[in-house]
């Protein structure tokens, strides 16, 4: 998945988390609020009830004062005047009592009397209704104060007193002795209560003013704010005086937020009005916000750390499984490396066995048993030095040497497989001032073989492989910083490869070089010994290109040479291009006169294999007599013919020599697509069977039968093919048959089960 | 939920999400507006006043003290030459004295300066908070102020109220109810008389005998604190001092006993209204007013609304001129701990004490400054007569240390006397006791300003 794709894929996870929680603390709020709302009603409703309560308790107790002075023995006004003085003594909730005569004549406790037309108390009954309380208003008439008061009233049956008639009793109260019971706190005493008759002025307040000069006006509160959503002051009026419920949002002249609910006190034209300031609703909200933000925070972590918990067990899984298979395939190399030589070493044995007497033939057997026995050793201590160099046991010593004379052992040691192979090698020395240096002088040649031998295993012959040496002396003078790259025309690498090519247990198979022997442990010794030296080995390459190591040490300047005149920057020290060429045997001569092969005498053009009558599949190396031309004809009477693929040139030789001693023709290719080409040109019925090794370079074996059983013709499907390798696991196996392999032969081979079904197909065919 | 419900809802969301985006802004630019706040270093200046009626004989728009307050800091915030003020004037309501000064003390809404009657005022210098003013009292001021009002705003030698106006208390007596009575001569026009106490029994019962059913003599009330000045002064109608010379009540005297029988006698003579103990100062108020009361209390600045109806007379005293009372007003300075504000609260007083103008704006009742009194007085209504009558002034707070605790003791013992509940002997005791005691434990708790 690509960068893009998953920034992608982790912004659009990003918003539909913020679409669902900005829908869910929409929601939250709204619910916060609905409830918070359905609180301010339901505390409205209560506060409603209870001054309806204490209305109707009031007006009782005025009936009750009635009741009585119907049965008081007083004989005129005046005793009832006293009488009303004495019961407004006595209540807890009346500064003043009046009896309303049926002239309109009002007789107060105080035993003031206010005649008819100086008031129109009178007149708050005259529709009939039963009772009325009024916010006190001089304009009714003016009391014996100027407190703000309440003004009850309520309908007397006619009650006579001396030659009275009164119909009706009021009784005052003091504003402030009754709010204070009637202001109801709510949410902690942010929310306020309060009471407002139709004309604005306040009933019930929080601050209730004591003079009528003083009282203070709801509307001009509301008017020095401001209504919210468009309502007006109007509005409010008239829904006060419809006896409507209803809410508004307002805010007041100093700047608060209110929300403002509003309800009809039943029987009187009054509002009851709970203000909660906005904050309440937002300090409301305000706890719900942070958990849901405390637990969307704790559920991203615990979802991040599943996660990274996830990524990392799939990583150390998927490392494990990489090491693994690693391991495996190192193994697989291992076993088919060692088995390799075992294999020649067997089947040197096995001719050595019958050639006992033929003292040529010993000699020649007993060579190629010491090769073979070479590179087992040569194995074994490529696996010790890497397991000492893991375990940090390898010291290295500190020795002048000259870096000229190492540089020019290392190309002479390598100057025969480049010249087998046609390879064009150009020294370049662009300055060694200072050659002679302290340092582990086998163990950096070691590494430079590793290296060159590399560039010459992956170079196709006619490529080339280039080796530049430079040099700076460090500031202090006593230390040099010698640069060596090797550079081939080779096939390259992969990036990926690139990036593990130091590693343990690796080894690139790359069909397209020639050569993919080796345990994949040398560049990974070859790493550990620059860093063990303090130095740098870096490699650059391209597929199909070629690859360049770089080999950076700073060593001291061997003592005995500090003193030296340092050679002239530019001028190459050591071995020229030139004297390379002629130092390396003609390598690059002989290189540039193209198109002939050192030491090979075989054509080494196409045209000259097409132009064969028979189709030549043999590039390497012509010492031997087996690998013969295959006819083009139909298959003729003589030896049964075997196709060999095998690109260990000693095993070739010794398959080649049991073989042909037994009678059978042998034809040998070197990698899978010879064997193919082979096959292909044959005659149909022409091979017998083929022997083919699994791990090859350029096509490995698996791949070359199923090639050949792909090939339209009719032996393709019927020749038989065993599969000779050095791994024996049984995945290998499995792999061999799924390519079409009919049998399977294990290295080193064991000669005898190989001529038996050798022979088996023999008396096949016969 | 109600569409509003709804609609609060979002409006809450947004403002919520607003919020949380708007506070990053303003935490960035918090930090800027507190630099460029022009308003920071201006001085806050509260200043309190309770509501009260007021007249100016040259500014008919005046009908409260609030507004001439307001002015005067509008005035001095504009003209004044130190730091910027930004001065708040509060008013309250007069029985929530306590509330808008102890009450608020130690908070934003603390008085710097208080407005009010002298009678409600003077307990709040023995919370220690009020400041000695002698320090802005130049020899002009001295010299302008009437020294009677200099003596009750006094206290141990120093100055803690600043006078500016003052009413003085008489009693008025309805001249159409004295003539129906046959009490014509007692009827004095043009000057402010004195009867002796025989002669206002004389009359008392003259007009119980005369007066029609529902009408009645004399104001009589005990149902609560107010107005119990006014019957603090008929206790010295028998020649009682009523203060001793520590300040203490001294009722338990001869004459002191003798003056409560004067009113309990009147009870059973007719004299107050039935039940007077549950009256209260503005059913008298509205007797009067309704014809249906003999006698009651005015002021200077009150007895305009009569117009010729009534006479005035002394209260009954200790001598033939009788006796009246005395209510000053003016302000406090507090020390809330900022010398910086109390300064220009001192600063603000030297305005006005310095200016011409809002000193003539007493100029409604009695100034207290001798040159506004020069300026206005022939425009105040009977100035003459009542400054001829300041020489019959008597004290009636004693300077006792917590007015306001006196009263509260006081008018029940009245209330019980009135009842017939307690004799002249018990309720002279019970006041000396109930009303010391509330004295000395103002005194034991007094803190003057340093």
């Amino acid at each position: 998945m690509n960068r893009k794709k998953t920034i992608g894929i982790i912004a659009v996870a990003a918003a539909a988390m913020i679409i669902a929680v900005c829908v869910y603390l929409m929601q939250l709020s709204s619910t916060v609020a609905g409830n918070l709302m359905d609180s301010v009603e339901e505390i409205s409703r209560h506060d409603v009830e209870t001054i309806e309560g204490s209305l109707d308790d009031s007006y009782a107790r005025l009936g009750s004062v009635a009741d009585r002075m119907a049965v008081y023995d007083v004989n005129n006004v005046h005793e009832a005047q006293e009488q009303l003085n004495l019961e407004a003594a006595s209540s807890a909730l009346f500064n003043a009592i009046y009896l309303l005569e049926d002239d309109g004549t009002l007789y107060s406790s105080s035993y003031v009397r206010i005649d008819a037309d100086a008031h129109t108390y009178d007149e708050l009954m005259a529709d009939g209704r039963e009772h009325f309380v009024m916010l006190y208003d001089d304009a009714n008439g003016k009391l014996e104060t100027t407190k703000e008061s309440l003004i009850f009233g309520i309908r007397l049956e006619p009650l006579v007193i001396g030659d009275r008639t009164f119909v009706a009793m009021l009784g005052r109260s003091d504003l402030s002795a009754i709010s204070n019971q009637l202001v109801i706190e709510s949410f902690n005493g942010e929310g306020v209560s309060s009471v407002v008759n139709s004309q604005g002025y306040y009933i019930v307040s929080a601050s209730p003013a004591t003079d009528l000069d003083g009282r203070d006006n709801f509307y001009d509160t509301l008017e020095a704010g401001r209504i919210e959503d468009g309502v007006t002051i109007q509005d409010v009026r008239q829904n006060i005086a419809d006896g409507k419920d209803f809410v508004i949002n307002c805010v007041t002249a100093n700047g608060e937020d209110l929300v403002m609910s509003f309800a009809p006190v039943e029987g009187t034209s009054w509002s009851f009005i709970m203000a909660v300031p906005t904050e309440v609703f937002d300090e409301r909200f305000a706890p719900f916000i942070t958990m849901t933000a405390g637990m969307l925070g704790a559920m991203v972590c615990v979802v991040t750390i599943m996660l990274a918990l996830i990524y990392r067990f799939i990583k150390q899984s998927m490392q494990a499984q990489a090491e693994a298979a690693a391991r495996t395939e190192f193994l697989s190399n291992m076993s088919h490396e060692i088995r390799t030589p075992l294999n020649g070493i067997i089947g040197l044995n096995h001719l050595m066995e019958r050639h006992l007497d033929d003292r040529e033939a010993m000699a020649g057997y007993v060579g190629k048993l010491g090769k073979a026995a070479q590179y087992l050793l040569s194995l074994v201590n490529d696996i010790l030095d890497m397991s000492k160099l893991q375990a940090g046991k390898v010291e290295l010593v500190h020795e002048p040497f000259d870096v000229r004379a190492l540089i020019d052992n290392v190309c002479q040691m390598q100057r025969e497989p480049m010249a087998d192979r046609g390879i064009l090698f150009d020294l370049t020395t662009k300055g060694l001032p200072r050659p002679f240096l302290v340092g582990d002088e086998v163990r950096i040649s070691q590494v430079l073989m590793n290296i060159l031998s590399n560039a010459v295993k992956f170079t196709p012959p006619g490529g080339t492989i280039s080796m530049n040496v430079s040099q700076t002396v460090v500031a202090s003078g006593r230390q040099a910083t010698t640069t060596i790259s090797i550079a081939d025309t080779g096939c390259g690498m992969t990036p990926e490869f690139q990036a593990h090519i130091f590693d343990v247990f690796t080894q690139e198979r790359n069909r397209n070089s020639e050569s993919q022997k080796g345990t994949g442990l040398g560049m990974s010794i070859s790493h550990l010994l620059v860093e063990q030296m303090g130095g740098l080995l870096k490699v650059e390459s391209v597929l199909n290109e070629g690859s360049c190591f770089t080999m950076v040490v700073t060593l001291p300047i061997d003592p005995a040479h500090l003193d030296d005149v340092p050679e002239e920057a530019g001028e190459v020290e050591g071995l020229t291009g030139g004297e390379s060429a002629a130092a390396l045997g003609g390598v690059r001569a002989s290189a540039s006169e193209g198109g002939v092969t050192p030491g090979g005498d075989a054509p080494a053009n196409a045209d000259a294999v097409d132009a064969a009558p028979n189709v030549s599949v043999s590039t390497g190396a012509a010492d031997t007599d087996v690998r013969a031309d295959v006819p083009v004809d139909a298959p003729q009477e003589g030896p049964v013919q075997l196709l060999v693929a095998e690109d260990n040139e000693l095993n070739a030789d010794i398959i080649s020599s049991i073989l042909t001693e037994e009678g059978y023709a042998i034809t040998i290719a070197e990698n899978g697509e010879e064997a193919v080409r082979a096959f292909e040109a044959s005659p149909e019925g022409f091979f017998a069977a083929i022997l083919m090794d699994a791990q090859m370079p350029v096509m490995d074996g698996y791949e070359a039968a199923r090639e050949i059983r792909a090939l339209k013709r009719t032996d393709a499907k019927t020749v038989r093919i065993f599969a000779c390798t050095a791994s024996t696991f049984t995945e290998d196996r499995n792999r061999a048959l799924e390519s079409g392999m009919d049998d399977f032969l294990t290295k080193p081979l064991n000669v005898t089960v190989m001529l038996q079904k050798l022979q088996a197909v023999k008396e096949e065919l016969s | 939920m109600t569409t509003f419900d709804q609609m609060l809802a979002c409006s809450l969301t947004r403002r919520s999400a607003v919020a949380l985006g708007a506070a990053a802004v303003a935490a960035s630019l918090l930090p800027l507006s507190g630099c460029s706040s022009s308003s920071k270093d201006a001085v806050h200046l509260v200043v309190k006043v309770p509501r009260t009626g007021h007249d100016v004989v040259f500014d008919e728009d005046i009908s409260q003290v609030e507004t001439v307050i307001q002015a005067m800091v509008d005035d001095f915030v504009a003209t004044y030459q130190g730091a910027p003020v930004e001065a708040e004037v509060v008013v309250f309501e007069q029985n929530q004295y306590d509330d808008a000064v102890v009450g608020s003390f130690d908070t934003a809404k603390a008085p710097d300066v208080l407005y009010g009657d002298y009678f409600n005022m003077s307990t709040y210098i023995h919370t220690g908070r009020v400041v000695p003013l002698d320090d802005i009292i130049t020899t002009a001021i001295r010299d302008d102020i009437f020294d009677h009002l200099w003596e009750t705003s006094t206290i141990e030698g120093r100055v803690y109220m600043m006078p500016y106006l003052s009413r003085q208390n008489v009693l008025a007596y309805n001249k159409q109810m004295f003539r129906d009575a046959g009490l014509e001569r007692y009827i004095a026009d043009g000057e402010i008389t004195a009867w002796s106490l025989d002669e206002w029994t004389e009359i008392l019962d003259a007009l119980a005998a005369s007066l029609p059913e529902g009408s009645f003599p004399m104001m009589m009330y005990a149902g609560s604190s107010q107005g119990d000045t006014h019957i603090m002064t008929l206790l010295r109608s028998a020649g009682s001092s009523f203060f001793d010379e520590d300040g203490h009540f001294n009722l338990s005297t001869p004459e002191g006993i003798a003056a409560l029988r004067w009113i309990q006698d009147g009870v059973g003579r007719g004299w107050f209204p039935p039940h007077a103990e549950n009256l209260e100062i503005e059913d008298c108020s509205s007797l009067f007013k309704n014809n249906q009361l003999g006698i009651y209390m005015v002021n200077n600045a009150s007895i305009g609304r009569y117009g010729d109806t009534i006479g005035l007379v002394n209260f009954p005293g200790p001598d033939a001129d009788g006796c009246a009372t005395t209510f000053a007003s003016g302000f406090e300075v507090f020390d809330n701990g900022d010398p910086e504000k109390m300064q220009v609260a001192k600063d603000f007083i030297s305005f006005v004490y310095g200016s011409e103008k809002w000193l003539d704006y007493a100029a409604g009742t009695l100034p207290a400054s001798k040159a506004v009194a020069e300026r206005y007085g022939d425009q105040i209504l009977a100035f003459d007569l009542f400054r001829e009558n300041a020489d019959n002034v008597v004290d009636f707070t004693g300077n006792n240390p917590d007015t306001r605790a006196v009263r509260e003791v006081f008018y029940p013992c009245i209330h019980d006397l009135l009842m017939g509940n307690a004799t002249p002997e018990e309720t002279a005791e019970k006041i000396d006791n109930l009303c010391n005691q509330a004295i000395d434990e103002g005194v034991a708790t007094s803190t003057l300003h340093e």
